[in-house]
Protein backbone atom coordinates (compact mmCIF):
# COMPACT_ATOMS: atom_id res chain seq x y z
CA UNK A 1 0.00 0.00 0.00
CA UNK A 2 2.86 2.21 0.92
CA UNK A 3 4.36 1.98 -2.91
CA UNK A 4 1.01 3.20 -4.52
CA UNK A 5 1.76 6.77 -1.98
CA UNK A 6 5.45 6.56 -2.75
CA UNK A 7 5.10 6.29 -6.57
CA UNK A 8 2.19 9.29 -7.02
CA UNK A 9 5.00 11.59 -4.86
CA UNK A 10 7.38 10.75 -7.41
CA UNK A 11 8.69 13.13 -9.71
CA UNK A 12 11.94 12.86 -11.26
CA UNK A 13 14.66 10.46 -11.26
CA UNK A 14 16.35 11.98 -8.15
CA UNK A 15 13.59 10.83 -6.01
CA UNK A 16 13.58 7.20 -7.58
CA UNK A 17 16.95 6.94 -6.37
CA UNK A 18 15.83 7.95 -2.90
CA UNK A 19 13.59 5.06 -2.86
CA UNK A 20 16.10 2.76 -4.27
CA UNK A 21 16.79 1.01 -1.13
CA UNK A 22 13.63 0.38 -0.68
CA UNK A 23 12.77 -0.84 -4.04
CA UNK A 24 15.84 -3.54 -3.98
CA UNK A 25 14.28 -4.85 -0.49
CA UNK A 26 10.85 -4.93 -1.63
CA UNK A 27 12.52 -7.72 -4.84
CA UNK A 28 14.48 -9.43 -2.37
CA UNK A 29 11.66 -9.86 0.19
CA UNK A 30 9.11 -10.97 -2.37
CA UNK A 31 10.22 -14.15 -2.80
CA UNK A 32 10.85 -16.71 -0.45
CA UNK A 33 12.50 -19.00 -3.17
CA UNK A 34 15.17 -16.60 -4.17
CA UNK A 35 16.02 -16.05 -1.00
CA UNK A 36 16.55 -19.89 -0.12
CA UNK A 37 18.23 -20.64 -3.10
CA UNK A 38 21.11 -17.60 -2.52
CA UNK A 39 21.50 -19.13 1.34
CA UNK A 40 22.16 -21.92 -0.53
CA UNK A 41 24.23 -20.61 -2.74
CA UNK A 42 26.59 -18.98 -0.05
CA UNK A 43 26.58 -22.40 1.54
CA UNK A 44 27.23 -24.15 -1.56
CA UNK A 45 30.48 -22.22 -1.93
CA UNK A 46 32.04 -22.50 1.22
CA UNK A 47 31.22 -26.17 1.45
CA UNK A 48 32.78 -27.11 -1.94
CA UNK A 49 35.87 -25.54 -0.53
CA UNK A 50 36.21 -27.73 2.56
CA UNK A 51 35.01 -30.75 0.54
CA UNK A 52 37.15 -30.18 -2.66
CA UNK A 53 40.46 -29.20 -0.08
CA UNK A 54 42.26 -32.98 -0.99
CA UNK A 55 40.81 -33.38 -4.08
CA UNK A 56 43.45 -33.07 -7.40
CA UNK A 57 43.37 -30.41 -9.70
CA UNK A 58 40.18 -30.08 -11.27
CA UNK A 59 40.43 -28.89 -15.10
CA UNK A 60 37.74 -29.56 -17.43
CA UNK A 61 34.24 -28.34 -17.05
CA UNK A 62 33.40 -32.65 -16.75
CA UNK A 63 35.61 -33.05 -14.30
CA UNK A 64 34.60 -30.50 -11.67
CA UNK A 65 30.30 -31.36 -12.95
CA UNK A 66 31.92 -34.94 -11.93
CA UNK A 67 33.31 -34.17 -8.75
CA UNK A 68 29.99 -32.43 -7.84
CA UNK A 69 27.75 -35.32 -8.28
CA UNK A 70 30.38 -38.04 -6.56
CA UNK A 71 32.76 -36.86 -3.85
CA UNK A 72 30.33 -33.24 -3.15
CA UNK A 73 26.93 -35.22 -3.38
CA UNK A 74 28.17 -38.23 -0.94
CA UNK A 75 29.83 -35.70 1.60
CA UNK A 76 26.60 -33.19 1.25
CA UNK A 77 23.67 -35.83 0.44
CA UNK A 78 25.07 -38.70 2.05
CA UNK A 79 25.12 -40.50 -1.65
CA UNK A 80 26.28 -40.40 -4.99
CA UNK A 81 24.06 -39.40 -7.95
CA UNK A 82 22.34 -42.13 -9.52
CA UNK A 83 22.50 -40.89 -13.46
CA UNK A 84 24.91 -37.99 -15.26
CA UNK A 85 24.30 -37.08 -18.79
CA UNK A 86 25.61 -34.48 -21.02
CA UNK A 87 25.20 -33.21 -24.13
CA UNK A 88 28.75 -31.88 -24.13
CA UNK A 89 28.00 -28.44 -24.72
CA UNK A 90 27.39 -27.32 -21.23
CA UNK A 91 24.48 -28.92 -20.44
CA UNK A 92 23.94 -31.52 -17.78
CA UNK A 93 21.55 -33.32 -17.12
CA UNK A 94 21.62 -35.11 -12.88
CA UNK A 95 19.42 -37.41 -11.51
CA UNK A 96 19.23 -38.50 -7.74
CA UNK A 97 16.16 -40.87 -7.52
CA UNK A 98 16.22 -40.99 -3.68
CA UNK A 99 16.92 -37.32 -3.09
CA UNK A 100 17.95 -36.21 0.68
CA UNK A 101 15.56 -33.46 0.92
CA UNK A 102 12.54 -35.34 -0.18
CA UNK A 103 13.49 -38.60 1.32
CA UNK A 104 10.76 -38.23 4.23
CA UNK A 105 8.19 -37.11 1.93
CA UNK A 106 5.22 -39.30 0.81
CA UNK A 107 6.44 -40.96 -2.51
CA UNK A 108 4.22 -40.47 -5.58
CA UNK A 109 3.16 -37.31 -8.10
CA UNK A 110 1.02 -36.07 -4.98
CA UNK A 111 3.18 -33.59 -3.82
CA UNK A 112 5.24 -32.97 -6.74
CA UNK A 113 4.29 -29.54 -6.70
CA UNK A 114 4.65 -28.42 -2.91
CA UNK A 115 8.15 -30.38 -2.89
CA UNK A 116 9.16 -27.83 -5.60
CA UNK A 117 9.65 -25.04 -3.03
CA UNK A 118 12.06 -27.50 -0.77
CA UNK A 119 14.37 -27.66 -4.03
CA UNK A 120 15.69 -24.30 -3.57
CA UNK A 121 17.51 -24.73 -1.42
CA UNK A 122 19.57 -27.59 -2.88
CA UNK A 123 19.56 -25.96 -6.29
CA UNK A 124 21.57 -22.85 -4.71
CA UNK A 125 23.68 -25.38 -3.19
CA UNK A 126 24.54 -26.73 -6.24
CA UNK A 127 25.02 -23.49 -8.13
CA UNK A 128 27.02 -22.23 -5.14
CA UNK A 129 29.42 -25.33 -5.42
CA UNK A 130 29.59 -24.96 -9.35
CA UNK A 131 30.97 -21.00 -8.58
CA UNK A 132 33.58 -22.00 -5.89
CA UNK A 133 35.04 -24.09 -8.83
CA UNK A 134 34.72 -21.22 -10.87
CA UNK A 135 31.59 -22.42 -13.00
CA UNK A 136 29.14 -20.03 -13.66
CA UNK A 137 25.71 -21.70 -13.97
CA UNK A 138 22.01 -22.13 -14.18
CA UNK A 139 20.63 -24.87 -12.04
CA UNK A 140 16.88 -26.30 -12.21
CA UNK A 141 15.17 -29.04 -10.75
CA UNK A 142 12.34 -31.18 -12.38
CA UNK A 143 10.34 -33.66 -10.19
CA UNK A 144 8.26 -36.43 -11.89
CA UNK A 145 7.58 -38.35 -9.10
CA UNK A 146 8.97 -37.90 -5.21
CA UNK A 147 11.77 -38.55 -4.44
CA UNK A 148 13.33 -38.67 -7.57
CA UNK A 149 14.84 -34.91 -8.93
CA UNK A 150 16.64 -34.63 -11.67
CA UNK A 151 18.82 -31.29 -11.72
CA UNK A 152 19.40 -29.36 -15.05
CA UNK A 153 22.91 -27.53 -15.15
CA UNK A 154 23.30 -25.61 -17.86
CA UNK A 155 26.86 -23.80 -17.83
CA UNK A 156 27.14 -20.55 -18.77
CA UNK A 157 29.25 -19.00 -20.89
CA UNK A 158 32.63 -17.13 -19.26
CA UNK B 1 26.58 -36.00 13.45
CA UNK B 2 30.56 -37.01 13.40
CA UNK B 3 32.86 -38.32 10.81
CA UNK B 4 31.39 -42.05 11.41
CA UNK B 5 28.57 -41.22 10.19
CA UNK B 6 29.58 -40.31 6.90
CA UNK B 7 29.10 -43.46 5.37
CA UNK B 8 25.82 -44.49 6.98
CA UNK B 9 24.73 -40.74 5.99
CA UNK B 10 22.40 -42.26 3.42
CA UNK B 11 20.27 -44.94 5.11
CA UNK B 12 20.14 -43.17 8.33
CA UNK B 13 18.05 -40.28 9.29
CA UNK B 14 21.48 -37.81 9.73
CA UNK B 15 22.28 -34.90 7.92
CA UNK B 16 26.23 -34.01 7.83
CA UNK B 17 27.61 -31.78 10.24
CA UNK B 18 29.16 -29.07 8.31
CA UNK B 19 25.79 -28.44 5.71
CA UNK B 20 23.96 -28.23 8.96
CA UNK B 21 26.16 -25.80 10.33
CA UNK B 22 26.64 -23.72 7.45
CA UNK B 23 23.27 -23.53 6.45
CA UNK B 24 21.83 -22.57 9.98
CA UNK B 25 24.59 -19.83 10.11
CA UNK B 26 23.40 -18.83 6.78
CA UNK B 27 20.05 -18.86 7.87
CA UNK B 28 21.30 -16.43 10.92
CA UNK B 29 22.97 -14.05 8.42
CA UNK B 30 20.03 -14.09 6.19
CA UNK B 31 17.91 -13.16 9.54
CA UNK B 32 20.12 -10.51 11.05
CA UNK B 33 19.55 -8.96 7.32
CA UNK B 34 15.67 -8.89 7.99
CA UNK B 35 15.10 -7.86 11.51
CA UNK B 36 18.74 -5.36 10.97
CA UNK B 37 18.26 -5.62 15.54
CA UNK B 38 20.25 -8.93 16.64
CA UNK B 39 18.01 -8.55 19.61
CA UNK B 40 14.97 -9.83 17.44
CA UNK B 41 16.89 -12.33 15.28
CA UNK B 42 17.61 -13.96 19.07
CA UNK B 43 13.64 -14.04 19.88
CA UNK B 44 12.86 -15.97 16.44
CA UNK B 45 15.74 -18.23 17.00
CA UNK B 46 13.94 -18.72 20.44
CA UNK B 47 10.64 -19.20 18.75
CA UNK B 48 12.26 -21.59 16.13
CA UNK B 49 13.60 -23.79 18.74
CA UNK B 50 10.30 -23.74 20.75
CA UNK B 51 8.65 -25.55 17.39
CA UNK B 52 10.74 -27.26 17.27
CA UNK B 53 11.07 -28.45 20.71
CA UNK B 54 7.51 -29.50 21.35
CA UNK B 55 7.49 -31.81 18.01
CA UNK B 56 11.16 -33.22 19.49
CA UNK B 57 9.68 -34.16 22.80
CA UNK B 58 7.51 -36.66 20.89
CA UNK B 59 10.09 -38.08 18.85
CA UNK B 60 12.24 -38.29 22.18
CA UNK B 61 9.73 -40.39 23.94
CA UNK B 62 9.06 -42.46 21.25
CA UNK B 63 12.98 -43.40 20.91
CA UNK B 64 13.46 -43.86 24.78
CA UNK B 65 11.32 -46.03 26.38
CA UNK B 66 12.81 -46.17 29.07
CA UNK B 67 13.13 -42.36 30.53
CA UNK B 68 11.51 -42.16 33.67
CA UNK B 69 9.09 -39.62 35.11
CA UNK B 70 10.83 -36.39 36.24
CA UNK B 71 10.30 -35.18 39.87
CA UNK B 72 12.28 -32.85 40.01
CA UNK B 73 14.83 -30.45 38.38
CA UNK B 74 18.23 -32.73 39.14
CA UNK B 75 15.98 -35.39 37.13
CA UNK B 76 15.41 -33.12 34.12
CA UNK B 77 18.72 -31.98 33.85
CA UNK B 78 19.87 -35.47 34.22
CA UNK B 79 17.57 -36.69 31.02
CA UNK B 80 18.53 -33.57 29.47
CA UNK B 81 22.23 -34.41 29.62
CA UNK B 82 22.59 -37.78 28.97
CA UNK B 83 19.84 -38.73 26.60
CA UNK B 84 18.21 -35.85 24.82
CA UNK B 85 21.10 -33.37 24.23
CA UNK B 86 23.19 -36.79 23.04
CA UNK B 87 20.44 -37.89 21.18
CA UNK B 88 19.75 -35.13 19.09
CA UNK B 89 23.59 -33.35 19.01
CA UNK B 90 25.60 -35.89 19.39
CA UNK B 91 27.65 -34.48 21.75
CA UNK B 92 27.58 -34.42 25.53
CA UNK B 93 26.62 -31.74 27.89
CA UNK B 94 26.92 -31.28 31.75
CA UNK B 95 24.86 -29.59 34.40
CA UNK B 96 26.11 -27.18 36.93
CA UNK B 97 26.21 -23.98 38.72
CA UNK B 98 22.93 -25.06 40.65
CA UNK B 99 21.49 -21.94 42.38
CA UNK B 100 18.34 -20.67 44.02
CA UNK B 101 16.96 -23.97 45.33
CA UNK B 102 17.63 -26.38 42.35
CA UNK B 103 15.38 -24.26 40.66
CA UNK B 104 18.03 -23.18 37.86
CA UNK B 105 20.99 -24.39 36.37
CA UNK B 106 23.66 -24.50 33.22
CA UNK B 107 24.28 -26.89 30.18
CA UNK B 108 27.38 -26.60 28.90
CA UNK B 109 27.47 -28.11 25.66
CA UNK B 110 31.43 -29.00 24.89
CA UNK B 111 31.88 -28.63 20.81
CA UNK B 112 28.30 -27.40 19.94
CA UNK B 113 28.20 -28.20 16.31
CA UNK B 114 26.24 -25.12 15.83
CA UNK B 115 28.87 -22.98 16.50
CA UNK B 116 31.78 -24.98 14.84
CA UNK B 117 32.68 -23.39 11.58
CA UNK B 118 31.71 -20.33 12.73
CA UNK B 119 32.71 -16.72 14.29
CA UNK B 120 30.12 -14.78 15.63
CA UNK B 121 31.35 -11.28 15.59
CA UNK B 122 31.96 -9.14 19.06
CA UNK B 123 29.59 -6.37 18.38
CA UNK B 124 26.29 -8.42 17.65
CA UNK B 125 26.80 -10.43 20.68
CA UNK B 126 26.86 -6.83 22.67
CA UNK B 127 23.57 -6.32 20.61
CA UNK B 128 21.47 -9.09 22.21
CA UNK B 129 22.48 -11.91 19.81
CA UNK B 130 22.34 -15.00 20.91
CA UNK B 131 23.39 -17.58 18.31
CA UNK B 132 22.83 -20.48 19.67
CA UNK B 133 19.29 -19.59 21.12
CA UNK B 134 17.67 -21.84 19.18
CA UNK B 135 18.94 -25.02 21.02
CA UNK B 136 17.79 -22.94 24.19
CA UNK B 137 14.43 -22.49 22.20
CA UNK B 138 14.32 -26.42 21.74
CA UNK B 139 14.63 -27.36 25.27
CA UNK B 140 12.09 -25.00 26.27
CA UNK B 141 9.67 -26.15 23.79
CA UNK B 142 10.49 -29.94 25.16
CA UNK B 143 10.02 -29.66 28.82
CA UNK B 144 6.77 -27.06 27.85
CA UNK B 145 5.31 -30.21 25.91
CA UNK B 146 5.88 -32.35 29.04
CA UNK B 147 4.10 -29.67 30.89
CA UNK B 148 7.20 -27.93 32.20
CA UNK B 149 7.55 -24.51 32.18
CA UNK B 150 11.14 -22.86 31.90
CA UNK B 151 12.91 -20.49 30.67
CA UNK B 152 16.27 -20.52 28.55
CA UNK B 153 18.77 -18.72 27.50
CA UNK B 154 22.31 -19.23 25.39
CA UNK B 155 25.39 -17.77 25.67
CA UNK B 156 28.52 -18.60 24.31
CA UNK B 157 31.97 -18.72 25.92
CA UNK B 158 34.81 -19.75 23.51
CA UNK B 159 34.57 -23.60 22.44
CA UNK B 160 31.11 -24.34 24.65
CA UNK B 161 28.06 -23.07 24.98
CA UNK B 162 26.11 -22.90 27.93
CA UNK B 163 22.00 -22.98 28.73
CA UNK B 164 21.20 -21.25 31.65
CA UNK B 165 17.82 -23.25 32.61
CA UNK B 166 15.24 -21.51 34.71
CA UNK B 167 12.45 -24.07 36.14
CA UNK B 168 9.16 -22.13 36.22
CA UNK B 169 6.52 -23.87 37.14
CA UNK B 170 4.77 -27.13 36.39
CA UNK B 171 1.78 -27.01 33.75
CA UNK B 172 -1.20 -28.33 35.21
CA UNK B 173 -3.95 -26.17 33.88
CA UNK B 174 -2.62 -27.27 30.06
CA UNK B 175 -3.54 -31.07 30.55
CA UNK B 176 -6.07 -32.08 27.68
CA UNK B 177 -9.52 -33.53 28.60
CA UNK B 178 -9.58 -37.16 30.50
CA UNK B 179 -5.17 -36.82 30.64
CA UNK B 180 -5.38 -35.67 34.14
CA UNK B 181 -2.70 -37.98 36.17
Amino acid sequence: EKFGTIIDNLNGPADIEKYESLVQKAFLHANAETKLESIGFRVGRQLVEKVSKESPKLVTELEIVKFICKDFWSSVFGKQVDNLRTNHQGVYVVQDGRFTTLRSFPEGDQYVKESGYFLAFPCGLLRGALAGLNIRAIVTPTIESVPSVKFHIQVQPK
Amino acid sequence: MSKAIKQNLADSKKMSAELFCLTYGAMVTEMLKDYEDPKDVTIQLDKMGFNMGTRLADDFLAKNANVPRCVDTRQIADVLCRNAIPCYLGISATASSWTSGDREFTITLEANPLTELVQVPAHLVSAGLSYSQLIAGAIRGALEAVHFKVYASATDTGANTEIRIRFDQVLKDSLPAGEDD
